[in-house]
């Protein structure tokens, strides 16, 4: 599946997109390294190629990513759903954790580093949903 | 002998001439007078002589002879005159006066001879002239002729008439026939005497029986003219005696009456003669003076009296002498007789218009003196009781009239009881007094019960209480004016109405203060009726544990004084209730002057009380309190401020009184709206509270915090108010820091979180990344191309790592650093310019252009370091964020600002950032907002620190593509 993943930092990006790797999880993944950049990205690709996971960082200068998410609920009727948002921050911030409950797109939040059973819960999530949906 | 001859033939011509023949002296009066005056004039020579010629003549005749007097006495020697004369019968003769004046001898000798005219009428009587003679010799009423056997001849005379008889009745008649029986033996032997001799016979006393059949007295005289050729008869002259025997009888009869009264009066009789001698005394006067009748006659009185007395009657007999009747009193001391008063009465014994003699009546008045003395004693004891009867009293007989009136009734009703007396008491007073009074009067007198009723007199405007007894006399009444006691009464009545139904409370109390009597009121008020407080002491009931000591002390010692007065007191109610009253005791004295009884008239004033103590307990507080106290009216004047104000604000009473507080209590950094807000209140009229900073008279400004509290009276009407002002300067100021501390402690608090925040996922992200890679390399082989990266990834991390805990350390430092070291004063510009070479390189390789517009001797109080750290982190900044576009240029610019700061402005033409965008992330900790490039975040999240460490505050300005400036103040 198409994946998305958004992080300032490279050694985030490299560490997630390994992993995510090595877990079989996707092999089609898009690494920004800004929300904005993430955002233009999705926007070029609205009707068609739209990822069904995206891994949001949320401690990004610039657009952060709580930004990213509020730029994405009003793109809502734009894109055809069914994308997946996964937040992946190494915050302890546990009001991080109850504000992400709020968008209905953020299907979870992982704290970094990610590690396989994460990747392996996400996965189960997954096929749940796309069970729900079909 | 020739002379005795002469007077011989003189003697005989005086005698027997027909004229008369007299001499008069020159005074006119008769010196001799000859016989034949008896015929002529009718009196005998003795009643001429001595007497006064004029005397005998009418008055109308007088003047002649003193005409004649005079004519002769000048010298004319003879002079012949008529006159009248009276004849001793009161008959008018006519007289033919010749007159000589003998001078040698000093008299007048005259001839007087009847008249001419009358002569002629005497001739008429020729018959009788002998008759006539006879006639005038001896005065008759009736001249009768009798023959010698005593038969009436001839008859003739006035008293005939009276008699009764016609003269021819009696001729004939028997002389006997006419003499009363008893007298005929008298008149006989007059007769016969008569015959036998020539000289006339008086016949005395004889009755003579008149016409019808009286018997008068008479007496005669009788002639025996039986020898006369001319009469030959014997003449009777007889006179009417009655009014002589009457008087004689009378004198004999008074005579004897006299003497009988004389000798039988009981009082004392005594004839003196003008020395005083006792020429007679009654049998009563000798008995008196106890002696004898020859002891006391001839001799004088004032042998018989004390020398006083005697000095009295001989005064008193003198005055008698003079022909007075004098009357007198005496008292004598008698040597014998004792002490005697004497009523004496002189009474001069005229005898032909002299003196002489005076009759003494002495009378013992002794017993009647003195019983009169005791009557008059016993009248005037009568009159004083009666006068002292204190009330007015008077006395009517059987008809109403008043017998007697006291003084007290003159004084009452102002009327004169002289007046009244004896007057009808219903004919005295007006018709309303009689309408009143009359049937009362009437009950008591046909009743003889006694009447007491009171009554109300229009006339006298006033009140009458009247009592009447009835006796035999008539009425007594006795009666006062009780105008003053009905009105005192009426007075009582109504007070006594008022005293029992006022609300207050009326104790009467006598002297000793035991209660008499209570009100209505009293008992309302305390509970306890006059039944339980009768003959006990108000107090004693009434005070209890918390009524004042001294207060009760004053009572008594007033109530002692007699004086009124007024006090307060607490008391107790029966129930124990306590309450206040206002007691008035009035001491009420009696006619004496002696405090008889204390009236105490009583209100509650538990209210007044209370609101006293209230008051009192305010307004020590008001003075005493270090809040200032305002008190203001309606309008916002200040009527009252305490100690507390003026020390708070500087103003005395006296200069705020009247004036509204705005006036001098608001200034410049006042809160107008929360004034108005105060305002708006102030006419709620509720209490509120108000802080506003005000101005003291020094012009000093404060802050206040004002507690509003409206006044309501009774009616709840609005009447003042009251404003309490606490200087919370102290604690404004407290606050403020306060607010300032909590501020800044929440600042400080915030940026901790935030820091916190901050520091936990700066660190955390680097040690999540770390244990990733750590996990990665475990996974991967040593040799796999992976396995180099992860570890590179790993070296970087854990450097990064590192760094971050260097930053913590570097920011908690400048933190605490600021507590610890002192601030110097550091130069600007050395600094800057340090800084400035320290990154000579940088800046050199940038083509950076820098102006420093500094003055050298500015100085700022800061810490060396942080100031260097300022300047280095702007100016790397600066280099770090220049515009690709054109060269760096950095202006340092450092400036003085009014309030004493230095403001520093670092300015550059670099890339900028959108500073809307950003907003308050500029300073914060590792924000960025140049993604690519190279930056911690951290550089201006430490300038702003060192700012604010050092008391001063910087701002940013920025604009994207155009440049950056930053402002900081410092002081």
């Amino acid at each position: 599946m198409k994946t998305y993943i958004v992080d300032d930092e490279l050694v985030s990006i490299y560490l997630t997109k390994h992993l995510l790797i090595e877990e079989g999880f996707s092999d089609d993944i898009t690494t920004f390294l800004s929300a904005e950049e993430a955002l233009t990205g999705l926007l070029q690709n609205i009707t068609e190629n739209m990822p069904q996971v995206i891994f949001l960082d949320l401690n990004m200068p610039g657009m952060n990513g709580w930004e990213f998410l509020d730029e994405l609920t009003s793109y809502k009727e734009q894109l055809p759903g069914c994308c997946q948002i996964y937040i992946l921050t190494s915050s302890l911030d546990t009001s991080d954790m109850a504000k992400s409950k709020k968008y209905a797109s953020v299907g979870g939040f992982i704290h970094k580093p990610i590690d396989k059973a994460d990747i392996q819960e996400i996965m189960a999530h997954l096929k749940q949903m796309s069970n729900k949906s079909q | 002998m020739e002379g005795s001859r002469n007077n011989n033939i003189i003697n005989h011509m005086m005698r027997y001439s027909l004229d008369m023949i007299c001499t008069i002296d020159e005074a006119g009066r008769f010196i001799q007078v000859s016989e034949s005056c008896r015929q002529i004039l009718g009196y005998n020579p003795q009643e001429l002589q001595g007497h006064v010629a004029h005397d005998f003549i009418p008055p109308k005749d007088r003047r002649t002879i003193l005409e004649f007097s005079q004519i002769v006495s000048r010298g004319n020697t003879d002079y012949s005159f008529e006159n009248c004369y009276i004849k001793k019968n009161g008959q008018e003769i006519p007289l033919y006066w010749s007159v000589v004046w003998s001078a040698e001898e000093n008299f007048f000798f005259c001839i007087v001879r009847e008249a001419t005219a009358q002569k002629v009428e005497n001739n008429e009587i020729q018959k009788s002239a002998e008759l006539h003679r006879v006639l005038v010799e001896q005065e008759s009423d009736m001249l009768a002729l009798l023959d010698v056997f005593s038969n009436y001849l001839y008859v003739a005379g006035a008293s005939l008439k009276n008699l009764g008889y016609h003269p021819n009745q009696l001729i004939g008649v028997n002389l006997f026939e006419l003499i009363h029986p008893e007298d005929i033996d008298k008149v006989q032997e007059a007769v016969a005497f008569t015959r036998r001799s020539q000289a006339l016979v008086k016949l005395t006393e004889y009755r003579y029986k008149t016409a019808d059949g009286q018997w008068q007295w008479q007496e005669a005289t009788l002639s025996n003219q039986l020898e006369n050729p001319a009469i030959k008869a014997i003449v009777v002259s007889c006179q009417d005696i009655t009014v002589r025997k009457h008087s004689q009888l009378q004198l004999t009869r008074s005579e004897q009456r006299f003497r009988s009264l004389f000798a039988n009066n009981p009082d004392m009789v005594l004839y003196q003669d003008e020395a005083g001698t006792i020429m007679d005394a009654n049998p009563s006067f000798i008995a008196f003076i106890k002696k004898q009748k020859i002891e006391v006659t001839s001799r004088l009185l004032y042998a018989f009296l004390p020398e006083k007395a005697a000095l009295l009657f001989k005064e008193k007999l003198k005055e008698a002498f003079n022909g007075s009747k004098v009357n007198f009193e005496v008292d004598v001391n008698f040597r014998e007789q004792g002490h005697k008063v004497l009523s004496v009465v002189k009474i001069p014994l005229v005898v032909e218009d002299k003196v002489v003699a005076v009759h003494a009546i002495i009378k013992d008045i002794t017993l009647e003196t003195q019983a009169q003395r005791i009557i008059e004693q016993q009248a005037n004891r009568l009159n004083t009781i009666l006068e002292s009867i204190t009330d007015a009293f008077f006395t009517l007989d059987k008809n109403w009239n008043f017998t007697f009136i006291n003084h007290e009734f003159e004084r009452l009703l102002q009327m004169d009881r002289q007046k009244l007396i004896g007057e009808n008491i219903w004919a005295s007073f007006p018709t309303e007094i009689t309408q009143k009074l009359y049937n009362q009067y009437q009950h008591a007198a046909q009743t003889g019960e006694t009447i007491h009723f009171d009554i109300y007199l229009e006339t006298f405007k006033s009140w009458y209480d009247i009592k009447v007894y009835s006796s035999e006399e008539g009425l007594s009444v006795y009666f006062q004016d009780v105008t003053e006691r009905i009105n005192a009464e009426k007075e009582l009545e109504r007070l006594s109405l008022i005293a029992r139904k006022t609300t207050n409370g009326v104790v009467i109390t006598d002297a000793q203060g035991l209660t008499e009597w209570v009100n209505e009121g009293f008992t309302n008020m305390t509970g306890y009726s006059l039944a339980e407080i009768a003959g006990k002491k108000p107090g004693a009931i009434l005070q209890g544990p918390d009524t004042d000591p001294v207060t009760v002390e004053r009572i008594s010692a007033k109530l002692k004084a007699g004086q009124p007065f007024t006090i307060e007191i607490l008391n107790y109610k029966k129930t124990g209730e306590k309450f206040w009253i206002n007691k008035e005791i009035t001491p009420i004295l009696n006619q004496a002057g002696d405090i008889f009884k204390f009236i105490a008239v009583q209100n509650d004033i538990t209210e007044k009380k209370q609101a006293e103590l209230e008051l009192k307990k305010l307004s020590l507080v008001a003075s005493r309190t270090s809040h200032g106290v305002v008190i203001m009216d309606t309008e916002c004047h200040i009527e009252w401020v305490n100690e507390g104000f003026t020390r708070m604000f500087g103003y005395t009473l006296s200069e705020v009184i009247g004036k509204d507080p705005k006036e001098f209590l608001e200034g410049p950094n006042t809160d107008k709206a929360e004034v108005q807000q105060m305002r708006e209140k102030l006419t709620e009229a509720v209490p509120f509270n108000v802080i506003l900073m005000v101005y003291r008279k020094n012009g000093e400004s404060f802050w206040v915090s004002i507690d509003f509290s409206p006044v309501f009276d009774k009616e709840g009407i609005l009447t003042q108010f009251i404003a309490i002002q606490k200087d919370i300067t102290l604690r404004k100021e407290a606050e403020a820091n306060l607010v300032k501390m909590s501020q800044d402690l929440y600042k400080h608090n915030r940026d901790l979180q935030q820091f916190t925040y901050i520091i936990s996922h700066n660190l955390r992200s680097p040690v999540a990344n770390a244990i990733g890679l750590t996990r990665l390399l475990t996974s991967l082989s040593k040799e796999s191309k992976d396995f180099d990266t992860s570890l590179v990834y790993l070296k970087d991390t854990v450097i990064q790592m590192d760094q971050v805990l260097k930053d913590i350390n570097q920011i908690l430092s400048i933190r605490d650093r600021k507590n610890v070291q002192e601030k110097k004063g550091i130069s600007l510009f050395t600094i800057c310019h340090q800084a400035l070479i320290d990154l000579t390189k940088p800046l050199r390789q940038c083509n950076a252009q820098v102006q420093v517009d500094i003055n050298k001797e500015t100085e700022v109080q800061a810490y060396r370091a942080y100031l260097y750290s300022i300047f280095h982190n702007l100016l790397t900044n600066a280099i770090k964020y220049r515009s690709e576009k054109r060269a760096l240029q950095i202006i340092i610019k450092a400036t003085r600002v009014p309030d004493g700061r230095t403001c520093i402005t670092f300015s550059d033409n670099g890339s900028g950032f959108d500073r809307i965008k950003v907003g308050d992330n500029a300073f914060k900790l590792y924000k960025r907002f140049h993604p690519q490039i190279e930056g911690k975040g951290i550089g201006l999240f430490l300038v702003k620190t060192h700012v604010e460490a050092m008391n001063g505050q910087i701002e940013v300005s920025s604009q994207v593509d155009v440049g950056t400036s930053f402002t900081i103040y410092l002081s």
